[in-house]
C-alpha cells in the first residue's frame, strides 16, 4: 500500500506539494488528475524515491519510499520523457534495467515486444514518440514490480497502441496483483483503468476516491420550473437553490433551462428540488473531464479566467 | 489477484558499476587509444633510437612522434574531467536523473559505483599503458641500464605520484560536478576547482614575496605540501621536482637522494589523506544536493560566489603591487560575464556587483595586511628545531651545489644563524649599532656579503626555503658546524673522488662514481698551493679511493680545536683543501711521493694579491641591487669586533665589487706569501687583521697575531 501522509515538498520558495494525503490501496489502478503544475509528477517522483519529501511521510508499504533499495525495487517509475534513452537499442535498454530489476521476466518482455512489435537491435533514437513509450512500458512490466508509476503514460501513443498498453497493464494487475499509479491530462484513459483517482491542485488534494463514487456524487442537472399563476417564469437563483439543499459548482440559465452542476448524488438532488415540483428535472452523471473541470472552476482555476487574465 | 512480488533487499553496487562502465564504452576506447599512444609508443622510440645508435650509429630524430605520443599522454591524463562528467551526467542533465535516481540503488552505492567505475575508465589504461612501456622496456635492450641505476624504481615512483594526481583531479572534477546543475556551470566548476586550489595557495605566496618579505623565497611554495599535496596541479609540480631531484641524484654522486626520501612517502601520505577528504566532501556534497537541483546553475550558490573571490583573488595578487585598477577592470568584465551567464540574464546584477566590491575589498584588505605585517609575519618566523628534520645548505662554501644535512649540530647553527639574520634585520635596537655608509665611500673596505639558501625539511614532508644576502660575520658557527659534520666529510670525498676521474676523462664526463671507478685508469692527482702552482701524483682508480677515504677520515675525526688553529697545506683539484691536521691523508700523499717541505719551497710568487682591511660592512638588503634605499643601506658595523668566516675556504664571486680604492696592492713577496700560508681556516668571534684577495679570487683571512701584523707590515711596504 502506498501512503501519502501530509507530504510536504517544496522546490526553493514554491511549495509544490502542500500538506498532501493519499492512500493507494494495493493491486489497485490509481489515477493522479490535475492542472498543469498541481504536483502529480512530484508524487509520482517522491514515489520512485528520486525526490525526499520535506515534510510528512511517503510510505511503500509501510516504509519510507526515499533511499530504500527494497522499496525501490519494487517500484518503477516511467516519466514522461523519452529523450533519454536514444543512445540505446530496446535490447541494452532492457539489459540495462534486468540488472537491476531481479524478477525480470525475459518471456514477458518476449511477448510483450511482440505485442506491439517493436524491432531489438535498431537505435530507440530511431523510434517515434510512441514506440519509444512503448518500449520502456513493456520493460516496465517485464521487471515484474509491484508497483508501476506512469507519468503521462499514453502521450504519443495512437489510438490502436493505446489499447494495446491498456490492455498489457490490466493484465499485469490481474496477473500478478500490479499498483499502477497514473497520471494523466487524457482523463478518458484514467477514466478506463483506474479504480480511484486523485484530484491535485496548487498542491492540494481536491479529492481522492473511488471513481465511481467520484462520478455519482457530481450531476449535470437540466431542470426547467413550472411559470407562476400570472404566466411570469419562475424565479430561482443560485442562493435558492443551495439554501435547498444543493452544492452547486457550476449554475447558468437559458432562458427557462437550468443548467447546475452539483455535487451530490442523484436522490439527494431529485429530493432537494422535489418541494419546487420542476417540470423537467434531468440528472445526468459527468464524465471525468467535466468533473475535472468544474471542480477546479471552483478553485479558480477555469478557462474564462485564464483568458481574462 | 496473486501475491506481491517478492524482492529481496540486494545491492546492485556492482550492477552498476560494471553497467556504467560499460555505458562509458566509447569514451573508454578513445582513452585506451590515447593511452597505448603515449608511454607504449614513447618507449618504442627510445629503444629504437638507441639501437639506431649503438648498432648504425645514427642519431635518427623521432622528435615529431615523440611530440605526438607525449600529446597523446597528456589528453589521455586529461581526458579524467571527461570521464567524470560522462559517469555523473545525471548530475546536470535533467532528463537522466529520473532514469538514475529512480533506480534501485541508494545514494551511498550511487554515488561510490559512480566514482569508482569513473575512476576504474580513467586509471586502468593509463596503469595498462605504463606496464606495457615497461614491459617493452625491460624486454628491448633497456634492460640493463634501468635495473643497474635503478631507474627502475624512480619510475616506479613517479608512477605513483602521477596516479595519485590523476585520482585527485577526477575526485575534485567530481565535486566541481557536485556542485553544478547544468553541463555549462559544471565544465566550469571542474576547471575552477582544479585551478583554484593550487592558485590560491600561490598567488597567496606570491602576494607575501610580493611585499619583499625578508628572505622569503617564491620557491618555497613547490616544497610545500600545501600546494604541492593539495590539488593535481602541485602534484605535477612536485613530479617535476621529485624526477629533477631523482635524476639529479642518478647523476651526480655528490647528491643525497634526500629530497626524496625526506618527501616522498610523506607526500604520499598527504596526499592519500588530502584524497580521502576530497572523496568524502564529494560524497557529502552529493548526498546533499536534491534530485531537483538538476538545471540550477550552481547548486550551491555559496560556491559560486567563493570561486569568484578565489579567482579575483588570484587575479588581483599579481596587479595589486604594480596595476590594480587594471586587474579591477579585468576582474569586473570576467565577473559581469560569469554573473550574466549564472543568472541566465541581467535580473539582479546588483547582486553580483555588491559581490564584486566585496571580493576586492576582500583581496586589498589581506592586500594591506600582508604588507604591513611583512607576510603575515612569516618574515620574521624561524623554524623550531624540533620540527626540523634535515637542511640543505647552498653557500659558497660548498663545493657542490647543495648539501644535504641530518647532522643536529649543523641543522641548530642553521637555525641560529637564520635567527641572528632576523633579529638583525628587524632589531631596532641591533640596527642602532651600524651606521649607514655613503657606498661612494673612499674608504678602504671589503664588501662583506654571502649569499645563504636555507631549506628546511620539517617532519611534516613539507620544506621552507629562506634566502638570505648576509655578512659572514654571523655564519663562523654554521661553516663550523658544516665543516665538522661527518655528511660533509662524506659528501667531500665523493665529490673529490668524481672530480679526479673526470679531470683525467679526457672530456668524458662521468656522473656516476661507480661507472667512473670501473672506466678510469691510472689518474693525475693535482695539488695547489695558494698562487695555484700545482704538482702531480699519479694513482690507480683504487689508490684514488684510497685517498678520499683518508681524506674523509681526517675529517671525521677533526675536533673544533683542531679546525680553529689549522692552516691550508695544500688544495685538491685547486678547491677542496688539505689541512695540516689531516695526518693520514698527509701521510698517504707522502707515501705517494708528495714531498710538503718542497712543495712549500717552490710557492711561485711572481703575482699580485689585494689586503684589505676587515670586512666591516654590514647589508640589511635581501636582493643586493634593489634600489630601496633603506634596504640596500650599506652600513657599518661600529665596534663589532668579530668576523668569523671561511674566507680560506671559497672564491668570492664578485669580488669585483669590493671597493678597491683603499686596499693595498702587492706584489707577493716573502712576507705576503708567509701571510697567505699563515690564512686562517676559521675565525670566530674575532676580528681579522686583514683580508687578502688573490687575481684568483681567493680570499684568505689573516689572524690578528704578533707575527702576522710583522708580516702584514712588510708585506705592505713593498707596494707593486
Amino acid at each position: 500500500m502506498i501512503e501519502l501522509k501530509n507530504t510536504v515538498k517544496k522546490f526553493d520558495n514554491y511549495s509544490a506539494l502542500d500538506g498532501v494525503d493519499i492512500k493507494i490501496e494495493t493491486g489497485t489502478a490509481f489515477g493522479l488528475l490535475g492542472s498543469n503544475g498541481a504536483g502529480k509528477s512530484t508524487i509520482l517522483r517522491l514515489l520512485s524515491g528520486i525526490y525526499s519529501p520535506d515534510g510528512g511521510e511517503v510510505l511503500i508499504d509501510g516504509q519510507p519510499a526515499f533511499d530504500n533499495t527494497a522499496n525501490k525495487q519494487r517500484v518503477f517509475f516511467i516519466n514522461d520523457e523519452t529523450v533519454q534513452f536514444g543512445s540505446y537499442t530496446l535490447k541494452r535498454l532492457k539489459d540495462y534495467y534486468k540488472g537491476y530489476y531481479p524478477n525480470f521476466s525475459e518471456k514477458d518482455f518476449e511477448s510483450l515486444r511482440k505485442k506491439v512489435n517493436l524491432p531489438l537491435d535498431k537505435k530507440i533514437t530511431t523510434f517515434s514518440k510512441g514506440m519509444k513509450r512503448q518500449a520502456i512500458v513493456i520493460i516496465g512490466l517485464a521487471c515484474h514490480t509491484d508497483y508501476l508509476l506512469l507519468d503521462e503514460a499514453f502521450d504519443g501513443l495512437d489510438p490502436t497502441m493505446r489499447i494495446i498498453v491498456k490492455k498489457m497493464i490490466v493484465d499485469a494487475m490481474l496477473d500478478r496483483n500490479l499498483t499502477t499509479v497514473i497520471s494523466s491530462h487524457n482523463l478518458k484513459e484514467i477514466n478506463e483503468i483506474c479504480d480511484t483517482a486523485a484530484l491535485i491542485h496548487e498542491g492540494k488534494v481536491v479529492f481522492s476516491r473511488d471513481i465511481d463514487s467520484v462520478k455519482s456524487n457530481i450531476h449535470k442537472v437540466q431542470v426547467v420550473f413550472p411559470k407562476n399563476e400570472d404566466g411570469s417564469s419562475s424565479e430561482h437563483s443560485k442562493e435558492d437553490l443551495e439554501k435547498a439543499g444543493l452544492d452547486i459548482l457550476h449554475f447558468e440559465r437559458s432562458q427557462s433551462i437550468y443548467y447546475i452542476i452539483s455535487k451530490g448524488d442523484e436522490e439527494t438532488i431529485r429530493t432537494a428540488f422535489a418541494p419546487m415540483r420542476p417540470m423537467l428535472l434531468e440528472i445526468i452523471p459527468l464524465t471525468l473531464e467535466e468533473i475535472f473541470i468544474y471542480e477546479l472552476e471552483v478553485l479558480g482555476y477555469d478557462s474564462s479566467n485564464i483568458n481574462e487574465e | 489477484m496473486t501475491a506481491a512480488t517478492s524482492t529481496k533487499n540486494k545491492s546492485f553496487f556492482g550492477t552498476r558499476f560494471f553497467g556504467s562502465i560499460l555505458e562509458s564504452k566509447k569514451l573508454l576506447i578513445v582513452h585506451c587509444i590515447l593511452s597505448l599512444l603515449g608511454l607504449p609508443v614513447m618507449a618504442i622510440l627510445v629503444l629504437v633510437s638507441q639501437y639506431e645508435l649503438k648498432h648504425n650509429n645514427i642519431n635518427i630524430d623521432y622528435d615529431s612522434f615523440f611530440a605526438i605520443s607525449f600529446v597523446a599522454l597528456i589528453i589521455s591524463l586529461g581526458m579524467g574531467f571527461l570521464i567524470a562528467l560522462f559517469h555523473f551526467n545525471y548530475l546536470y542533465k535533467k532528463t537522466l536523473t529520473d532514469m538514475n535516481y529512480s533506480l534501485p540503488l541508494n545514494t551511498k552505492e550511487r554515488f561510490f559505483a559512480d566514482y569508482l567505475s569513473g575512476l576504474a575508465a580513467y586509471m586502468i589504461p593509463v596503469m595498462c599503458s605504463a606496464l606495457i612501456a615497461l614491459i617493452i622496456l625491460i624486454c628491448g635492450n633497456a634492460a640493463d641500464h634501468l635495473l643497474e641505476n635503478t631507474i627502475i624504481w624512480v619510475l616506479i615512483k613517479a608512477g605513483v605520484i602521477v596516479l595519485l594526481a590523476m585520482v585527485m583531479f577526477y575526485t575534485l572534477s567530481v565535486i566541481g560536478i557536485c556542485f553544478a546543475g547544468s553541463t555549462f556551470e559544471a565544465i566550469f566548476s571542474i576547471f575552477a576547482v582544479n585551478l583554484l586550489i593550487p592558485g590560491v595557495v600561490a598567488c597567496f605566496w606570491i602576494m607575501i614575496c610580493s611585499e619583499n618579505a625578508f628572505g622569503i623565497d617564491e620557491e618555497s611554495i613547490i616544497y610545500s605540501t600545501v600546494f604541492n599535496g593539495t590539488s593535481p596541479a602541485g602534484a605535477v609540480a612536485f613530479f617535476g621536482l621529485f624526477m629533477e631531484r631523482s635524476f639529479r641524484f642518478q647523476y651526480d654522486i655528490v647528491w643525497d637522494s634526500v629530497y626524496i626520501d625526506h618527501s616522498y612517502i610523506r607526500w604520499l601520505i598527504t596526499a592519500i589523506i588530502i584524497i580521502a577528504v576530497y572523496i568524502f566532501a564529494a560524497f557529502m556534497l552529493y548526498k546533499h544536493r536534491k534530485a531537483e537541483d538538476v538545471s540550477k546553475p550552481y547548486v550551491y550558490k555559496s560556491f559560486y560566489y567563493i570561486m569568484m573571490t578565489c579567482a579575483v583573488f588570484c587575479v588581483l595578487s599579481l596587479f595589486v603591487k604594480d596595476d590594480l585598477f587594471a586587474g579591477i577592470i579585468i576582474c569586473a568584465i570576467c565577473w559581469f560575464i560569469m554573473d550574466v551567464i549564472t543568472r541566465r540574464g541581467f535580473k539582479q546584477l546588483w547582486k553580483g556587483a555588491l559581490g564584486f566590491a566585496a571580493a576586492v575589498a576582500f583581496v586589498i584588505v589581506t592586500s594591506g595586511i600582508c604588507e604591513s605585517t611583512e607576510g603575515f609575519g612569516i618574515a620574521k618566523r624561524v623554524p623550531n628545531p624540533t620540527v626540523v628534520e634535515g637542511v640543505e645548505l647552498n653557500m659558497p662554501m660548498n663545493y657542490s651545489a647543495q648539501v644535504y644535512f641530518r647532522d643536529r649540530d649543523v641543522i641548530n647553527a642553521a637555525i641560529k644563524l637564520n635567527k641572528d639574520i632576523v633579529d638583525r634585520a628587524y632589531d631596532d635596537d641591533l640596527m642602532s649599532k651600524y651606521e649607514i655608509l655613503n657606498s661612494n665611500n673612499s674608504e678602504n673596505y671589503f664588501y662583506d656579503h654571502m649569499n645563504i639558501n636555507i631549506t628546511y625539511y620539517k617532519t611534516s614532508g613539507s620544506a621552507s626555503i629562506r634566502d638570505y644576502m648576509t655578512t659572514t660575520d654571523i655564519a663562523g658557527e654554521l661553516m663550523e658546524a658544516i665543516f665538522l659534520s661527518d655528511e660533509y666529510a662524506e659528501s667531500l670525498s665523493k665529490q673529490l673522488e668524481l672530480m679526479i676521474y673526470n679531470s683525467n676523462s679526457n672530456g668524458t664526463y662521468y656522473s656516476s662514481l661507480s661507472d667512473a671507478r670501473k672506466i678510469s685508469k691510472n689518474c693525475n692527482v693535482y695539488l695547489y698551493d695558494m698562487t695555484q702552482h700545482s704538482t702531480t701524483i699519479r694513482m690507480q682508480p683504487s689508490e684514488v679511493q684510497e685517498l678520499c677515504r683518508s681524506m674523509m677520515n681526517d675529517m671525521k675525526n677533526m675536533t673544533a680545536e683542531k679546525l680553529e688553529n689549522s692552516k691550508i697545506v695544500v688544495k685538491f683539484m685547486g678547491d677542496i683543501p688539505i689541512l695540516d691536521c689531516y695526518q693520514e691523508t698527509l701521510s698517504y700523499l707522502a707515501e705517494k711521493g708528495f714531498n710538503r717541505e718542497k712543495f712549500e719551497d717552490e710557492f711561485y710568487a711572481d703575482n699580485t694579491i689585494s689586503i684589505f682591511s676587515p670586512p666591516v660592512y654590514y647589508s640589511r638588503v635581501q636582493q643586493f641591487y634593489n634600489q630601496d634605499f633603506e634596504r640596500n643601506s650599506i652600513q657599518k658595523i661600529n665596534n663589532i669586533s668579530y668576523v668569523s668566516t671561511f674566507y680560506a675556504m671559497y672564491d668570492i664571486y664578485d669580488y669585483g665589487y669590493a671597493n678597491t680604492t683603499g686596499s693595498k696592492t702587492v706584489r707577493i713577496n716573502s712576507a705576503a706569501l708567509q701571510l697567505m700560508k699563515n690564512a686562517s681556516v676559521v675565525l670566530k668571534n674575532e676580528k681579522p687583521l686583514a683580508v687578502i684577495l688573490d687575481n684568483e679570487g681567493s680570499v684568505f683571512l689573516i689572524k690578528d697575531t704578533p707575527e702576522n701584523q710583522a708580516l702584514l707590515k712588510e708585506a705592505t711596504q713593498n707596494k707593486e
